[in-house]
């Protein structure tokens, strides 16, 4: 059986760039963590996102399974957060001309923030890929938070009524996010909506060891979580 | 941030305070050049930073984080907006516990009282409250970093939680995470409770059928089933005691609550026939196992009565003659000079008499009202704690009124549950026991009928003066109803500072409220002639 073809659309923030430089904190590595993940499954993944620096190739490849896709929408340079839907029409028009994401190559589309969830809308007729859509920001709960129209635009507004009616599936990454999209959001059937938290690199983020004990301690641990991990995929693969 | 730099200078005025230091990492360039330019400005902010007690970092790359969270008491996360807050996650799974704003995903990642408390947002004056805790009883750290650390490898690490994406999009669904119907806390419970079967099955020789979740708010609980019956099983790890959150104490008092002084306690009170029976007990993993006792659902005052006694009979012939000589001539120190030494005199003659209790433990107790609320007065003029003027003013006028108006009560401590109420009175084969015996203190005064008559938040319901009415009614003898009405003070006093230190003004302020009639109910019952 031919692997799941997964798009993933980052279209704000290089999945590639590091956390935390420049405009940037540290959820776009949401989605490198996810790709890496897929791919360790047995998914083909391709990371679609904005080139933002002439110095990032536009097409890379990882193996067999996963390639990165930079499209030219915009300057070649980071640009604010809530500047990009300045070039969404680029982006959208981009994405069309590339075959590898068209409809019948693509088993799913997952979009990572309104803009790229646009663009995905933009892209495939509803219904003709699987689209899971991740909230991460909402804007009418920002708005109503007293945020500016210049932070939360009219245009993001409007993007998340058609992006959320174009999902299948939309994942928020807190149980209070998906109250905020109930609340404001009544009419998305509640079982589309699923809350997956966002995970984090264990290994790189462990306690330091207090004496040598704890380097044994640490040692026996991860052996027995690689175990559990393991039964658990055996149990249910 | 600018909350966080308020919540410092705050930190900075306080008393009794350890020397401490804030490192705030992450931002770009602008922001760590203005923070830096901010730090130049203003003078209180130069101080610290020519102190070497502010280091602004800038970027930290991920690996060097990892190091920044695992070399800090705690990590303070004020954001006024936040989906999820990765950095929350990621410093818990370092072993570093969390102070966040109580919004968006830090109430689905942080455990109040577990892993981390939440403060109200842009609360310079919460935050520096709460961030006391931390600072004055570093085991705080330890033991919610350990938790932490547990609960994140558990359900945040990115292969778990990548596993349940890839269900979803392979078209399985994935188990909802958490269930609508379970508290972080009761699901952080179920993995210590899972965790412990395994131990638990070798202790007592018999397979676990069932294990049902009885914990209170400190310590986890379970009642499980196994072919030869029920059992309640006791869950120990090494925690801080309650008070050292509170109070500034020094470090010899707030040793952390060790397995061998609950056991001690379970053992003391297996002998007398208070507790119920025994079963099995094992340091090593931490475990008690005592015989199920049901709840005694009609538990009223005929069982409180019998158990007070059994405490007061228990508690007679324990306690060392000498240790109860100098607890009494601490009590008329500090009567005679209220004075800081005094009060430490006192704190370390109370240690002593409870130590039988504690498996030989010296460690801090409440164990007199009036000598509580003489520390209240002191750590107030102090600024121990940052509190808005209104609170300390009528916390201070509460406890003076009542420590003029009468005089030390001197009197040997007695034994009390420390925490008796309906729900901790069971019935074992007839016999009226108790559980939940970790407060157990000796004490002066009617501690336990003060507890059991104000327990469940029931406090709020009647005003004052009919709560001392009762009181009035309850204790014919005169240094009673002093001492009972100085643990009522105390029960109020301490339920603020309380909810001060865990980021809870709201509820400090409802206790608050509930002193205004104390001046009123005073005079009405003849405690202020």
């Amino acid at each position: 059986m031919a692997p799941i073809h997964v798009a993933l659309f980052c279209l704000t923030d290089d999945p590639f760039e590091p956390a935390g430089h420049g405009p940037r904190g540290g959820s776009h590595k949401v989605m490198f963590d996810l790709g890496r993940h897929l791919v360790r499954r047995g998914a083909r993944v391709t990371f679609v996102t904005r080139r933002d620096s002439l110095e990032k190739p536009a097409t890379q490849d990882f193996g067999e399974l996963c390639r990165i896709i930079r499209v030219a929408a915009g300057p070649p340079q980071p640009i604010p957060y809530y500047r990009y839907e300045l070039y969404l029409d680029e982006a959208a028009l981009a994405v069309t001309a590339i075959p590898e994401l068209q409809a019948r190559r693509v088993t799913t589309a997952v979009s990572y923030n309104w803009n790229s969830g646009l663009v995905v809308a933009r892209l495939y007729p509803r219904g003709a890929v699987d689209h899971v859509h991740y909230v991460l920001a909402l804007g009418r709960a920002r708005r109503a938070a007293g945020e500016s129209p210049e932070k939360v635009s009219d245009a993001w507004l409007q993007a998340e009524d058609t992006v959320f009616s174009h999902a299948s599936r939309i994942v928020t990454c807190s149980t209070s996010e998906r109250a905020e999209l109930a609340a404001f959001y009544p009419s998305i059937d509640a079982s589309c909506i699923h809350y997956v938290p966002l995970g984090i690199d264990t290994e790189v983020f462990d306690r330091r060891p207090r004496n040598p004990g704890d380097l044994v301690r640490r040692s026996a641990a991860r052996f027995q979580e690689g175990i559990e991990h393991a039964s658990r995929r055996a149990a249910d693969p | 941030m600018s909350t966080l730099l308020d919540a410092l200078l705050i930190l900075d005025g306080l008393a009794a305070l350890p020397a401490f230091g804030l490192w705030i990492a992450g931002g770009d360039d602008a922001e760590r050049d203005f923070l830096l330019q901010l730090s130049l400005i203003h003078p209180g902010l130069a101080r610290l930073r020519r102190e070497g007690r502010l280091q602004v970092w800038g970027h930290v790359e991920v690996e060097g984080m990892a190091e920044l969270y695992s070399r800090s008491s705690v990590t303070v996360v004020p954001s006024t907006f936040e989906q999820f807050g990765l950095v929350a996650v990621e410093a818990m799974a370092c072993g570093c516990p969390v102070v966040a704003s109580r919004i968006g995903g830090f109430q689905d990642t942080v455990i109040e009282g577990l892993t981390g408390e939440l403060v109200p947002v842009d609360c310079a004056q919460s935050l520096a409250n709460v961030l006391t805790g931390y600072l004055r009883n570093p085991q705080r750290s330890v033991w919610q970093g350990a938790n932490g650390h547990g609960w994140v490898r558990a359900h945040f690490s990115a292969d778990d939680v990548y596993d349940r994406f890839f269900a979803l999009i392979s078209r399985q669904t994935p188990a909802p995470f958490p269930p609508a119907d379970e508290s972080l806390a009761f699901r952080w419970r179920q993995d210590v409770i899972r965790a412990a079967i395994p131990k638990l099955e070798r202790l007592m020789g018999e397979r676990v059928l069932e294990a049902a979740d009885v914990s209170d708010r400190t310590q986890t609980s379970a009642r499980v089933r196994t072919s030869a019956g029920l059992a309640h099983v006791k869950i120990v790890r090494t925690r801080p005691p309650t008070a050292s959150i509170i109070f500034p104490l020094a470090p010899e008092q707030r040793p952390p609550v060790q397995f061998r002084e609950i056991i001690a306690r379970y053992r003391a009170f297996q002998e007398s026939g208070l507790a119920p029976r025994l079963l099995h007990v094992c340091e090593a993993d931490g475990l008690v196992v005592t015989r199920w006792a049901e709840p005694a659902e009609d538990a009223g005052h005929a069982a409180r009565e019998a158990l007070m006694q059994g405490f007061a009979r228990f508690g007679e012939d324990r306690v060392d003659a000498e240790d109860l000589a100098a607890f009494r001539n601490a009590i008329e120190r500090v009567a005679a000079e209220g004075t800081a030494d005094a009060i430490a005199a006192f704190d370390a003659a109370s240690a002593a008499v409870n130590r039988s209790l504690n498996g030989g433990v010296l460690r801090f107790h409440r164990t007199h009202p009036q000598v509580e609320l003489l520390r209240l007065v002191r750590h107030l003029e102090q600024r121990v704690w940052a509190l808005p003027e209104r609170i300390v003013a009528r916390m201070v006028s509460v406890a003076t009124t009542f420590l003029s108006a009468r005089a030390f009560v001197v009197e040997f401590p007695r034994l009390a549950h420390g925490s008796l109420k309906p729900a901790h009175v069971l019935r074992d084969e007839g016999r009226v026991v108790a559980c939940d015996l970790d407060n157990s203190v000796y004490a002066v005064g009617p501690l336990d009928l003060i507890h059991w008559q104000h327990s469940d938040g029931r406090i709020h319901q009647r005003p004052m003066v009919d709560a001392l009415r009762d009181l009035r009614g309850l204790i014919p003898d005169e240094s009673q109803f002093v001492l009972g009405t100085a643990w009522l003070l105390v029960y109020v006093l301490h339920r603020i500072l309380d909810r001060v230190v865990k980021g809870n003004p709201l509820g400090a302020d409802r206790f608050c409220d509930y002193l205004l009639g104390f001046h009123e109910a005073a005079y009405a019952t003849g405690l202020i002639p």
